[in-house]
């Protein structure tokens, strides 16, 4: 594992810590808690991830939260960018025969979100966040509300929350016009994306063994929501004769329903959630997660992980675009993958042990496999390492 | 066919909604003294018990699949997808 990539992030982590830890905010500390957590992801072939993220967390005796979280992360490697010529080196189950084109990819991402909550009265709480994030291409800026609130009997907890992002993307070398050829060379310096959610949902204590939660949320989109660095491909009698960048619509409406379940049982811990999320692009999804939680004494646990995505592809998703009548007459089109007929499965297993009183460690392996459902595109594998660590003071 | 799939959507929607909120006054167990709440007291119990797996799961899951949403919103924007 590493940490040596804070970079300039180092002396505002020192500062921000020593402030936190210092004691010497408005209100008393009850506790104070800091968070570090390190994961690389290394797909085989393409693309890795290192991420570093920090985050502090204080609670005062008056039951207000704060928490700052500092992120950093690299991207190295090399990504399909859409671009598909018949081969003879991968042939799909289907008969289709394409190889996809691999393009470089390096990015860097240095983002901090801080969240605030206060306790509006002895049932009701109120949480605040804003984040900001800066890549070489692609800036954002978010702020968040939401409220919660228990039942009298505080058998149940009703929430609901707003999400407001403001992204402005500037691909290296400006950002191309959707749908024209890749030879075309208008480019705009920079282009926006809006962004809202809501949020709504229940949660429910069971019995004296588990909680259930049900939430839905809302995200609707608007901007440009194209990938820049994508293109199609246009097959005119099985010969690609044409590439051209390409175009999603500039605004997207999403549902998503979620359920979760976290039951004791026999003092290990079932926790298993379900989603299933529909857009107007098209896409459907189904994603399972189950994580068992087995405690092997008092200070070490073991946790497998298994998650199964299940998603229907968009409707303006192909891998390969026939040239009939022309490739102007697309109104949208994209060759991503991940906007295509996807099934990702997830095996884990995290295991975690206590330190003394106050320190956690953990840490969680697991592999991931992406895998075209119509197997036009070849399968993807993925490895994903995280070691984390977490210090609380009372 | 774009249409009566939209219709469908949102009268799935609406049922799944419906069968919340039965679900909701059907699920109305006896209330818990607080000194039977020490199960689910513990750290382990909490929905954010996992969450700095969570906040790794949201980022990679959002960059290499269509959907999103769902457990929470806020968090800082990534052009990942």
């Amino acid at each position: 594992m590493q940490l040596k990539q804070t970079g300039r992030l180092g002396p505002a982590l020192a500062a921000a810590t020593c402030t936190l830890l210092s004691g010497q905010g408005a209100q008393a500390a009850e506790t104070e808690q800091v968070d570090v957590t390190s994961l690389q992801y290394r797909e085989v072939d393409r693309v890795n991830v290192d991420e570093e993220v920090i985050a502090l967390k204080r609670k005062g005796k008056d039951e207000k939260r704060f928490s700052l979280k500092l992120y950093h992360d690299t991207i190295t490697g090399a990504s399909p960018n859409g671009a598909y010529f018949p081969s003879d080196t991968y042939t799909s189950p289907s008969g289709s025969s394409y190889s996809s084109t691999l393009a470089p990819i390096t990015d860097e991402r240095y983002a901090v979100s801080a969240d605030w909550e206060r306790e509006d009265s002895r049932r009701q709480k109120t949480q605040y966040g804003l984040a900001y994030s800066i890549e070489l291409d692609y800036d954002s800026l978010g702020a968040n509300w939401s409220r919660s609130r228990d039942s009298q009997n505080r058998m149940r907890t009703y929430s609901y929350g707003y999400g407001f992002n403001y992204d402005v993307i500037h691909a290296e070398g400006g950002n191309p016009v959707g749908l024209a050829p890749a030879t075309d060379t208008t480019r705009s310096n920079q282009d926006n994306k809006l962004l809202f959610d809501f949020l709504g949902g229940v949660s429910q204590v069971l019995n004296r063994q588990g909680v259930f939660q049900l939430n839905y949320g809302l995200s609707l989109s608007n901007g440009y929501l194209s990938d820049p660095y994508k293109f199609i491909s246009i097959d005119n009698d099985a010969v690609v004769d044409n590439l051209l960048y390409e175009k999603r619509p500039d605004t997207r409406l999403g549902h998503s329903l979620y359920a979760r379940v976290i039951y004791n049982i026999d003092d290990n811990v079932l926790k298993g959630s379900y989603r299933y999320y529909i857009d107007d692009w098209g896409i459907l999804s189904h994603t399972l997660d189950m994580r068992y939680r087995y405690k092997l004494n008092n200070d070490f646990y073991l946790q497998p992980h298994f998650r199964h995505y299940s998603q229907r592809a968009a409707d303006f998703y192909s891998i390969v675009f026939y040239d009939a009548p022309a490739a102007s007459t697309y109104e949208y089109a994209s060759a991503d993958y991940r906007l295509g007929n996807l099934d990702s499965l997830t095996l884990g297993l995290q295991a975690g042990t206590r330190i003394g009183k106050r320190t956690d460690l953990s840490l969680r392996y697991e592999i991931l496999r992406q895998t075209d459902r119509l197997g036009e595109f070849p399968s993807l594998n993925a490895s994903i390492l995280q070691l984390s660590f977490r210090y609380t003071a009372k | 066919m774009r249409p009566i799939r939209a219709k469908l959507t949102q009268l799935m929607i609406f049922g799944v909604l419906l069968s919340m909120l039965a679900g909701c006054s059907y699920l109305n167990p006896k209330p818990l003294k607080p000194w039977d709440r020490d199960v689910l007291a513990r750290p382990e119990m909490q929905l954010d018990a996992d969450s700095m797996e969570d906040l790794m799961d949201t980022k990679i899951y959002f960059s290499k699949e269509a959907s999103r949403g769902g457990a929470n919103i806020g968090g800082g924007g990534c052009g990942c997808n």
